[in-house]
C-alpha cells in the first residue's frame, strides 16, 4: 500500500475508455476485458517487464488503424 | 491578433537583460549552478512543448518521450563510441537531437493524424511504453539505468561535481537561448500562422490548402530536436539515467512542461519562459521552506493557477491590456 497507488489503475481506465470510444458504454466492457486478457498473455508471451509497454503499444496501434481507416473517407476519430 | 509577442523595444530590453542574468547567473551564485542549469532545461521543456501544445493546439503528454530519447542516445554515444570526452559529448548532442527529429517524424505520420483527447492519450501512452521499454532493454542498462562518464577535469581533481557542472551550465544556456531564437523565427513567419490556422481550425486551414500533415509533422519533430538535445546534456547534468524517474518521467518533467507552458499562457512566445522561471522558482521554495509539505503547496499552486489564469499569465494579461501585446482591438457596434 503507498499513497500513489490509484495513479496505474487512472491511466488504465482512460485507456480503456478511450479505446472504446468515449460514451460508448458496451464499449467500454468490451475494451476492458481484451485489453485485461491481452495484457496478461503478453506477459506469457514477451515475459512480464513488457506487459505494460504491449498495453499501451496497442492502443497507439488501435487508434492509429481506426484513424488511418477512416481518414481514407475523409473523416477522423471525434 | 496575429503577434502575441512583446513589441520591440521593450521585447529588446527584457531579452538584453535575460542574456545578461544567463552569463551573470554562474558567476554571481556558483553554488545554485545546478538549480540555473535546471531552470534552462525547464525553458527548453516549456518552449518546446508549446511549439505543438499551445501554437499548433496539438497537446501532447508525451513529449517526454524524445527527451529520454535523446538522454539515451546520449549517453550510449558518450560511453561506448570510444572518443575523448568532448567530441564524444558534441556528437552525443548530435546523434540525440537527430534520432528523437527522425523518431517525431515516423511517429507523427500516424499519430498527428489524431484530434484532441485521442492525440492526447496517444501520445501518454507512447511515452509511458517508452519508458516500460527502455526499463526492459537490458542494451541501455535496463532498470538499472546508465551513468555518463564524469567530466575530465573533475576526474583528475577526485571530485564529483566541479568544471563540469560549469561546462552543462553554458551548454543548457546556449540550448535555451537557441530554443527561444527558433521559436521565435518560427512565429514570426508564414509557418507561424499556418500554426495558428491548424489551432483555430484545422479542417479550414486544410481547405485553404495548407499542407497541414507536413506543417505538424515538422512541428514536432522540431520541437523533439530540440528535446533530444536536451536530454542529452540533462543526462550529464543530473549524472544517473533512471529509465522511468529521469529520461522518460512522465510524472514529473512530463507533467510539468504542460505546466509551465500553461502558466505562462500558451501559444504566446514569452508565456512558457515566464511559466518556466516562475514555476521553477516557486518549486525550489516550496522544497525549500515547506519541506515534507512541498507536494501538498505545488498542488495548490497548480490548481489556483488553472482557477485563476486559464489562459496563463500573459494570455490574461493580453487580455486586459491588449495595447500592451500589440494587438489591434477593433470596437464593432
Amino acid at each position: 500500500m503507498h499513497p500513489y497507488i490509484g495513479l496505474p489503475y487512472t491511466v488504465r481506465s482512460f485507456l480503456i475508455v478511450i479505446v472504446a470510444g468515449v460514451g460508448n458504454v458496451a464499449g467500454v466492457v468490451a475494451a476492458g476485458l481484451g485489453l485485461g486478457a491481452a495484457e496478461n498473455v503478453a506477459g506469457f508471451l514477451f515475459g512480464a517487464e513488457m506487459q505494460i509497454a504491449f498495453v499501451f503499444i496497442l492502443m497507439v496501434g488501435v487508434l492509429v488503424w481506426r484513424n488511418w481507416r477512416l481518414q481514407r473517407r475523409r473523416e477522423y476519430l471525434k | 491578433m496575429s503577434r502575441f509577442s512583446l513589441k520591440n523595444p521593450r521585447e529588446a530590453s527584457v531579452m538584453t537583460a535575460l542574456t545578461v542574468c544567463m552569463i551573470a547567473a554562474p558567476f554571481a551564485f556558483p553554488q545554485l549552478l545546478q538549480q540555473f542549469t535546471m531552470l534552462w532545461l525547464m525553458v527548453v521543456f516549456a518552449l518546446t512543448w508549446d511549439m505543438t501544445g499551445g501554437q499548433m493546439g496539438y497537446n501532447s503528454f508525451g513529449n517526454i518521450l524524445f527527451f529520454g530519447i535523446g538522454a539515451y542516445a546520449g549517453v550510449m554515444v558518450q560511453r561506448e563510441a570510444g572518443l575523448d570526452y568532448h567530441t564524444g559529448f558534441i556528437v552525443g548532442v548530435g546523434a540525440a537531437t537527430v534520432l528523437a527529429g527522425v523518431v517525431a517524424a515516423v511517429l507523427g505520420t500516424g499519430m498527428l493524424g489524431l484530434r484532441g483527447h485521442y492525440f492526447a492519450i496517444g501520445t501518454l501512452g507512447l511515452g509511458i511504453a517508452a519508458g516500460e521499454l527502455a526499463g526492459a532493454w537490458d542494451l541501455i542498462g535496463a532498470g538499472s539505468g546508465l551513468t555518463p562518464p564524469l567530466y575530465p577535469a573533475d576526474v583528475a581533481q577526485g571530485r564529483s561535481a566541479g568544471d563540469g557542472g560549469q561546462f552543462f551550465y553554458w551548454w543548457m544556456a546556449g540550448l535555451a537561448a537557441l530554443c527561444f531564437l527558433v521559436a521565435r523565427a518560427l512565429y514570426q513567419t508564414r509557418f507561424g500562422l499556418a500554426l495558428n490556422a491548424i489551432r483555430d481550425d484545422e479542417d479550414k486551414a486544410e481547405a485553404l490548402g495548407l499542407p497541414t500533415t507536413s506543417i505538424k509533422i515538422f512541428a514536432w519533430s522540431i520541437s523533439a530536436c530540440l528535446l533530444g538535445a536536451a536530454g542529452a546534456i540533462a543526462g550529464n547534468v543530473i549524472g544517473f539515467i533512471d529509465p522511468k524517474d529521469v529520461a522518460f518521467a512522465g510524472a514529473s518533467f512530463g507533467v510539468w512542461m504542460v505546466l509551465m507552458a500553461i502558466l505562462g499562457g500558451k501559444g504566446t512566445l514569452w508565456g512558457p519562459v515566464l511559466g518556466a522561471v516562475i514555476f521553477h522558482l516557486t518549486q525550489e521554495l516550496f522544497w525549500t521552506f515547506l519541506l515534507g509539505w512541498q507536494r501538498v503547496a505545488l498542488g495548490l499552486f497548480i490548481i489556483s493557477i488553472v482557477v485563476f489564469f486559464p489562459e496563463g499569465i500573459l494570455g490574461s494579461l493580453r487580455t486586459r491590456f491588449p495595447a500592451l501585446f500589440g494587438v489591434r482591438v477593433e470596437e464593432r457596434s
